[in-house]
């Protein structure tokens, strides 16, 4: 996709310029509508179909009406689907643990402390954090000349 | 795997299958941890109920300070992974980065769920003072409702 290019017909930069719409916002609008048309589209489920019905139907078709073969390879070190469906409820947490503890591993070294957010907000989170700069409650904003109160 | 080769399934199993596709049909978002997404990285071209599955679901990125929260959560006994799982229901976002945290963790681990319940009044505690510390967007953050996957498919029955 490195080489994709699409031609923004003049009137509409034209249009883009004289509302002073930045080059990151247009980017970030382009972005959002082609991550939503490039989400893949799903059969749906039939009338008074359940959940097993459905999903076995999808992978059903997926493989050309049969069922996957049992002797298919399914891990990489050769373990089949069979082998792999045989194992006892013990056998098969030890090996999704052994998994996950590398993956963890490696996604804290990938994130460190995490990424950062970027929450879109009501108009009133924005006022909010926008505040908490530190322009809420400064004690300036309330002091006047005049004296609280008068002394005898 | 098992519903494509006709082999019975477990309630758990049953159960999880129920609430994608009931999540689905209502539009709700679903979302799995990125290590068990990388797991399933290995088996997307060549597996197909994976393939299918990758592509129903969305991974939840850890947020700033996911790590530290994970720590705090350890101190209440909970696994280390069980830790970094809560923790991102807390400090989790999506790729675009939009929001921080989810309304509910669904799992199969009912000593996860007893011990979050047991000690949830201690664990928000220990969260509104962290959040005391913390800059926005990420003192907003909220904790999620734990529960068993079997729990949320009975209610949707």
């Amino acid at each position: 996709m490195d080489d994709f290019r699409i031609v923004v017909p003049q009137d509409v930069v034209r249009r883009l310029r004289a509302q002073k719409i930045s080059d990151a916002k247009i980017r970030r609008a382009v972005m959002t509508t082609l991550e939503e048309l490039a989400k893949p589209t799903r059969p749906k489920p039939r009338s008074g179909e359940t959940a097993v019905e459905y999903f076995r139907r999808i992978i059903l078709d997926m493989s050309g009406g049969k069922p996957p073969a049992l002797d298919e390879a399914f891990l990489k070190n050769g373990m089949t689907r069979g082998e792999y469906l045989a194992l006892g409820e013990e056998e098969e947490k030890a090996l999704w643990d052994k998994w996950h503890e590398e993956e963890w591993s490696t996604i804290e070294k990938k994130y460190g402390e995490g990424v950062d957010v970027r929450l879109k907000g009501s108009p009133r989170q924005k006022r909010r954090a926008k505040d908490s700069k530190g322009t809420r409650e400064k004690r300036s904003n309330y002091r006047t000349q005049a004296r609280r109160t008068k002394r005898a | 795997m098992k519903s494509a080769q006709t082999i019975a399934l477990k309630p758990d199993e049953q159960s999880a299958l129920d609430v994608l596709f009931a999540y689905e049909l209502s539009g709700k978002r679903v979302f799995i941890v990125e290590a068990t997404s990388n797991i399933f990285k290995e088996w997307y071209e060549d597996v197909r109920e994976v393939r299918d599955f990758q592509n129903r679901v969305e991974i939840l990125v850890s947020a700033r300070y996911w790590r530290r929260w994970a720590r705090r959560l350890q101190e209440f006994g909970f696994t280390r992974e069980d830790a970094r799982v809560l923790s991102l229901g807390t400090f989790g976002t999506d790729n675009a980065k939009t929001f921080l945290g989810v309304a509910e963790i669904l799992t199969f681990d009912q000593p996860m769920v007893n011990l979050f319940a047991e000690r949830r009044k201690q664990i928000q505690q220990k969260l509104d003072a962290m959040k005391l510390n913390i800059e926005s967007p990420y003192n907003q953050a909220q904790l999620p409702d734990v529960r068993l996957v079997a729990a949320e498919a009975n209610k949707r029955k």
